[in-house]
This record gives structure tokens, C-alpha cells and sequence, in this order.
């Protein structure tokens, strides 16, 4: 501080004039200023002013100038007036809205406040109206969550227009018609992928492969469907007809893939298969209580014959045995029970 | 692989991997289509922030406008909660604790009837840009014809 003020008063003296003189051009000085004495003494020298007051503003004058208020304040600059010219303004502030977003943020990024043009805000306050939340500039909870600005709209489309051309369209005949997909491809395979962050990037459950068919593609005789059923046992569900094979046995989802295709053509080959001691099978052996050799059917076809005026027909009797074989086969129901009755006295013509 | 044999003092002749199998002469079991075929994918993602998944969801249904990929349907699921209590207070008070809790919540969206090629550039694309903080399982249901070792009637 004091060495400024002394170098300030210094450029005031004469000294320091007559440098300025000597650097810029000795024109001015050797002109005579107006209104000096330019007397010369008797030996012809000029006059050499006498040193009596200093050409500056004494401590006096500059208090009384202060203290009045008439004092020139002179604009001091701070020491790290370089360093506060070298800072810029935020980037956002000199961003052109029509500019390219996807430019700017190309890919995932934390959040930098000085980059993102957006008057963003974060915080908690126990009175948002009374005192708005944080700004984005030096907020944490903003760099701390993920953000989608590398996925605008904009980019996105972008991103998308570059990979379509790897896409392919899905058969438009599969499409079309539904019954196509269950006669050239009756397989179905379900398997997982797991994208999780840690250090190990494999997941054992993606192994698993649950391959479901339908078994009515299979086109199995009447004696080769019911082995299938018996081999497959819970694997095959009734009611939707499919059966199901999961496996995992294997280290890799290839290897139990090729384990589920080796089920699945071991069963088929095996119901086909034809054993010598299958014909020796017996009606209680049968899954299904069959109605074409149940006495039932043999006691109706009886009564066609003894009883000449009834109005049973081979027809009525076939009628009657499918919803038999449905009583017979399935949970009993009051209403199941009700047909039944029903059927049966409309069969015999007894009238309720 | 240890073989018996080269200890020397056992000189039986222990089998110990299966005979190696050329695959170009083994029976082809698998039909070869030029394509994978998937009915469905189901992707299913998790994260601690719903808001988090909604926005993803945005992006996804986003993703599947601009490639022409039919949408299926998408479900928020509840979230599942697990809960970890600390003790309040330094010694003894069992009864008073601190409740705290962990939520994950689930989002699972469907993509109907893809082409394996469209499924591999989908995915890719899908799971290059996941945030940080979402694990996902992508569920494929392929569609298959019956195998070469499978006549059909």
C-alpha cells in the first residue's frame, strides 16, 4: 500500500517529467511554456527553479479534500485482478439455443451446473414458498442422481436412426395368421439375462431354459399320447394340453437347452415305442375311466334290444357316454350331477 | 487332468474324460432358421428410485416408437420393502428402535414379436443406457420348430 502511493506521488515530480520528455520526444521540453520564466541570468544559463514546495498535494490539503468530500478517488486495482479477469462466465451463459444438445452432452455424464443452461433448483425446505430450494450451482444432490440429458428426445431419434438399419422386420405370414405359429413352430424356449453393477458379471439363473410344446403338434396315436402322459407326469398340464420341460442340470443355458431337446425326443420315440406287455393291459389300467367298455354302455345297448318300443338309438347312448366319461373323469359337481340326471332320464323316457 | 497312469504305481487304465465327439458328425438335433424368433421379451428393471423407472419407461416407449417395435404391456408393480431397525438408544430400551427401510420398486414392460437381429440391436442399445443404480432381467420367450430328430406325421 505505501509503495503505490509513493509511486504514484513520484510520477509527479520533475524527474520523472523530464524521463517522459526524454522517451517521447525533447520537442515539448525545449518549447518554452507559455507564462515560465525563461530569464537568463548574467552567465547565459537558463533559470534553475528552486526546490521550496514538492508539486504534489501536501497531507493538509488531501485530509481537508477528504473531509469535505471533494478528494479524487483514484480506482485502485487488487492483486489478483489478473487472476479474476482470467475467470470466465459459465458456459450455459454463452450457449445459442438452437444449438446441438446431443454436441454438448454426448454421452452419460454427472451433472455440471456451469454446463447445463437449465435454471435447475434442488433442496429440501420446510417451506418450499416461503425459501426455494438450493441452486445448481455447487449442489451436491443434483451431481449425486442420474440424469437422462445424454437421452432427449432429439437424441434419441438420432440414435435410433443410426441403428435401424440392423433391425429386421417380423415375418408378416407368422403375423397374419395365428394357427401358422402353432404348426411350424410349436416349441417355445424361455430363458433369462440378468444386468446387474458388481463385481461379478455372470448370474447363475440366466442356465435355466423352460421349453413348453403342445402336445397336439406332436400328432400322437390315442395309445402313444397316453404314455406320454404317463412319462411326463406333472410336466404335462391337461387342461392347456402343454407340456413343460425346465431343466438347469447343466453349467450353460446351450448345454440345457440340448438336455431339454434330448428330453423331449427321448419321450416322443419312447411313447411311440410299443412294448410286448402293453396288450396286457386291463380297463382299471387306463387313466381315464373309459365308457365304450363300461357296463353302463353294455346295459343300454342291452335295453335296445329287450325292450323294443324305448326310444334308445346308438346315437342317444354316444351322446350319453361323452357326458359320462366327463362326469366320471372330473371333480363331481352339483350341476355335473343334475346332467347327469337329466341325460339319463331323457335317455330312459322318464319324465322328471 | 491327473491320470493314474503317469503315477506309476497304480497301472490301471482309468477312463477319466469322455471320448471327444467331432460336432460336424454328430446328428443335428436343432432345425436351423436364418433368424431367431421371439414371440416376447419381457424386461424387467429394479431401482431404489421410482422416478428413476419412470423415466427409463419413457425412454424405452420412446425407443420402440422410433424402431417400430410393437409395445406390450407395462406394469408397475408394488414395491418390495425390506426392513432393518437400529436400536435407538446406546444400551438397553429394546422397545424403541429406529425404523429403517430399504425399497426396491419394480417396472416390467413387454415387446411383442421380434426378429433375433431387431431383439440384439434393441437390447444392446437398451442396455447401454441404463442409469446407474437399475438392474434388469430381460426374459426371452423364443419360438421353435420342432427338432430334426422329431418326424412329424
Amino acid at each position: 500500500m505505501h509503495r503505490i502511493s509513493s509511486i504514484s506521488l513520484r510520477q509527479k515530480s520533475t524527474l520523472a517529467d523530464k524521463l517522459r520528455a526524454a522517451v517521447t520526444g525533447s520537442d515539448k521540453s525545449k518549447q518554452a511554456v507559455l507564462g515560465s520564466l525563461t530569464v537568463k541570468d548574467d552567465g547565459g544559463e537558463d533559470f534553475r527553479e528552486l526546490y521550496t514546495m514538492p508539486k504534489r498535494k501536501l497531507r493538509g490539503q488531501l485530509q481537508l479534500e477528504q473531509a469535505t468530500g471533494r478528494a479524487e478517488v483514484k480506482q485502485r486495482s487488487r492483486m489478483d485482478i489478473n487472476d479474476r479477469l482470467a475467470v470466465r462466465q459459465p458456459r450455459s451463459e454463452e450457449m445459442n439455443p438452437d444449438q446441438e444438445w446431443s454436441n454438448v452432452w454426448p454421452a452419460a455424464r454427472s451433472f455440471a451446473s456451469s454446463v447445463v443452461p437449465l435454471p435447475v433448483r434442488m433442496g429440501t425446505r420446510p417451506n418450499v414458498d416461503k425459501r426455494a430450494p438450493f441452486k445448481k450451482e455447487g449442489n451436491l444432490e443434483l451431481v449425486k442422481i442420474p440424469n437422462f440429458l445424454h437421452l432427449t428426445p432429439a437424441a434419441i431419434e438420432k440414435h435410433c436412426n443410426a441403428i435401424k438399419k440392423f433391425c429386421t422386420p417380423f415375418p408378416p405370414e407368422l403375423l397374419a395368421d395365428s394357427s401358422l405359429q402353432q404348426s411350424e413352430l410349436p416349441i417355445t424356449v424361455q430363458y433369462n439375462t440378468y444386468i446387474h453393477q458388481g463385481t461379478n458379471i455372470r448370474d447363475i439363473r440366466s442356465r435355466v431354459i423352460t421349453m413348453t410344446i403342445d402336445v397336439n403338434s406332436l400328432k400322437l396315436s390315442e395309445s402313444s399320447y397316453n404314455k406320454l402322459v404317463r412319462l411326463a407326469k406333472d410336466r404335462y398340464d391337461e387342461k392347456s394340453g402343454l407340456l413343460t420341460i425346465i431343466t438347469d442340470r447343466c453349467h450353460t443355458r446351450k448345454q440345457n437347452l440340448e438336455y431339454a431337446y434330448y428330453l423331449l425326443t427321448v419321450l416322443f420315440h419312447e411313447s411311440n415305442k410299443l412294448e410286448s406287455w402293453e396288450n396286457l393291459e386291463e380297463r382299471a389300467d387306463n387313466l381315464k375311466v373309459n365308457f365304450e367298455t363300461s357296463q353302463v354302455r353294455q346295459k343300454l345297448v342291452d335295453l335296445i334290444e329287450t325292450s323294443p318300443n324305448s326310444q334308445i338309438t346308438q346315437e342317444k347312448i354316444d351322446e350319453f357316454g361323452k357326458m359320462w366319461k366327463t362326469y366320471r373323469n372330473s371333480e363331481e359337481t352339483v350341476e355335473s350331477t343334475r346332467e347327469y340326471s337329466r341325460q339319463i332320464k331323457s335317455l330312459l323316457g322318464i319324465r322328471a | 487332468m491327473l491320470k493314474l497312469s503317469n503315477l506309476g504305481t497304480i497301472t490301471r487304465g482309468v477312463r477319466t474324460l469322455a471320448p471327444t465327439v467331432n460336432p460336424a458328425q454328430q446328428q443335428q438335433v436343432q432345425a436351423v432358421l436364418p433368424d431367431k424368433l421371439f414371440s416376447n421379451i419381457e424386461l424387467e428393471y429394479r431401482a431404489h428410485d421410482k422416478e428413476l423407472l419412470k423415466s427409463y419407461t419413457t425412454f424405452l416407449q420412446s425407443v420402440c416408437k422410433h424402431l417400430d417395435i410393437t409395445q406390450g404391456k407395462i406394469e408397475v408393480l408394488p414395491y418390495i420393502r425390506w426392513v432393518q431397525p437400529a436400536l435407538r438408544s446406546k444400551f438397553v430400551h429394546k422397545k424403541y428402535k429406529l425404523h429403517y427401510e430399504t425399497r426396491t420398486h419394480i417396472t416390467k414392460f413387454e415387446v411383442k414379436n421380434m426378429t433375433g437381429s431387431t431383439a440384439s440391436t434393441f437390447l444392446e442399445y437398451i442396455e447401454r443406457n441404463i442409469p446407474e443404480g437399475v438392474g434388469m432381467r430381460v426374459g426371452f420367450t423364443e419360438l421353435q420348430p420342432l427338432p430334426l430328430t422329431i418326424s412329424k406325421k
